[in-house]
């Protein structure tokens, strides 16, 4: 480093991060010029500080205090109707971008990853898929995939189509259902009793 | 001095004022009327004037409150605000407009603007020849240095944040900051 008098006066002034000010330090220890620079600058400000110290603080007058309490008192009025509105509107504008972005989200998860299954292979990519992507979306859904994947017969389904009630995601797995059952019948098997 | 406050309660404060709560105003104002009182006289020299600009600064505080985003640098952020009242205070003097609402309402009374502010009485007799010449050396400085040193005193700023307060490179700010502390000095070792 060479010598710098802004970095010293930064350093003086407390204005330098800590990496930056071992760097100035270090500078200094090497450069009696700068030592002597910084030794300076560092006295000029604590010198100068402390006689602004000695100023003794300063009040208002009562009548001032008064009138200005007055006055923020009235600003305050004037302003606590406009502030419940608009928190009013923010919370509902809140509520209204978190449940787009729910239903974006599923729409995605469902444009992006779901197509009907046909066969066992489809079926077992679908399950470490689509119900793993589905695991992203929320940590419901990723409970309920977890159940669906370690059994598909299990309640979760139930437990998901009520979770999201006429959702695009509840459409899917009846689908899924249907695709399960058309499955079962190729292969002669008979899909166990459920309800939804 | 910025008084030490518990940043927490600040918070609480600042989010009371938000939802238009009297009490959390009168205890935002009991904290920082002193510090930002003290600011504004000393740097105006127009107390009567200062006390005008307090109550304006906390009336822009109230109307600027939605813009103000929880950093914990509440007293910065409420001195940047006094710190443009007396910039506009002063763009006015400038173009030697009447200034303040004081101003308006008593306009037979002739006003020494940059007068040294009086010492309180007490602290008069007890150290009142250091604190008269303190306050004219302050009087004597250049605008922008008196707020540079002001600033840094009873709003306990960065430089980096009056530097950004003032709209000066930082270089520029705390040059002379180092100037004005170094005249201070000299004025004051100056005898009579």
């Amino acid at each position: 480093m060479t010598c710098d008098r802004d970095q010293l006066l930064l350093l003086a002034a407390g204005e330098l991060d800590a990496a930056d000010a071992r760097r100035v330090e270090r500078h200094a220890a090497q450069c009696p010029a700068c030592a002597r620079a910084l030794a300076g600058l560092r006295a000029d400000f604590r010198a100068g500080f402390a006689a602004l110290d000695r100023l003794p603080p300063l009040e208002p007058s009562g009548a001032a205090v008064d009138r200005a309490l007055a006055a923020g008192r009235q600003a305050l009025a004037r302003r606590r109707p406009v502030l419940l509105v608009t928190l009013h509107v923010r919370r509902w504008a809140l509520l209204a971008a978190a449940a787009l972005a729910l239903v974006l989200g599923i729409d995605l998860a469902r444009g992006l990853h779901y197509t009907r299954p046909r066969s066992g292979a489809q079926l077992d990519q679908l399950w470490s898929g689509p119900a793993g992507e589905l695991a992203d979306t929320s940590n419901r859904a990723a409970d309920l995939a977890e159940s669906v994947a370690a059994d598909p017969w299990t309640r979760a389904a139930d437990m998901f189509v009520a979770d999201l009630g006429a959702s695009n995601l509840g459409g899917q797995l009846l689908d899924l259902d249907e695709s399960l059952d058309l499955l079962q019948q190729e292969n002669g098997g008979a899909k166990e009793p459920h309800s939804y | 001095m910025s008084p030490q406050v518990d940043r927490e309660l600040l918070a609480r404060l600042v989010e009371g004022c938000r939802r238009g709560d009297q009490k959390a105003f009168e205890q935002t104002f009991a904290l920082f009327r002193g510090p930002i009182y003290s600011f504004l006289a000393r740097s105006t020299g127009d107390r009567h004037l200062a006390e005008d600009l307090l109550q304006d600064v906390f009336l822009r505080m109230i109307d600027n409150l939605d813009r103000y985003e929880e950093s914990g640098r509440f007293e910065a952020w409420l001195f940047r605000i006094a710190a443009n009242l007396v910039r506009d205070w002063a763009r006015r003097r400038s173009h030697g407009e009447r200034v303040g609402l004081a101003a308006e309402s008593d306009p037979d009374e002739t006003r020494t603007i940059d007068r040294p502010v009086e010492a309180p009485p007490d602290l008069a007799l007890m150290k009142g020849e250091e604190v008269r010449r303190l306050e004219t050396c302050l009087q004597r400085l250049d605008e922008e240095d008196r707020q540079v040193l002001l600033l840094r005193h009873y709003g306990d700023m960065s430089f980096r944040d009056i530097a950004s307060t003032l709209g000066r490179p930082m270089g520029t700010v705390l040059a002379r900051s180092h100037r004005a502390l170094l005249k201070i000095r000299e004025m004051m070792e100056r005898p009579g």
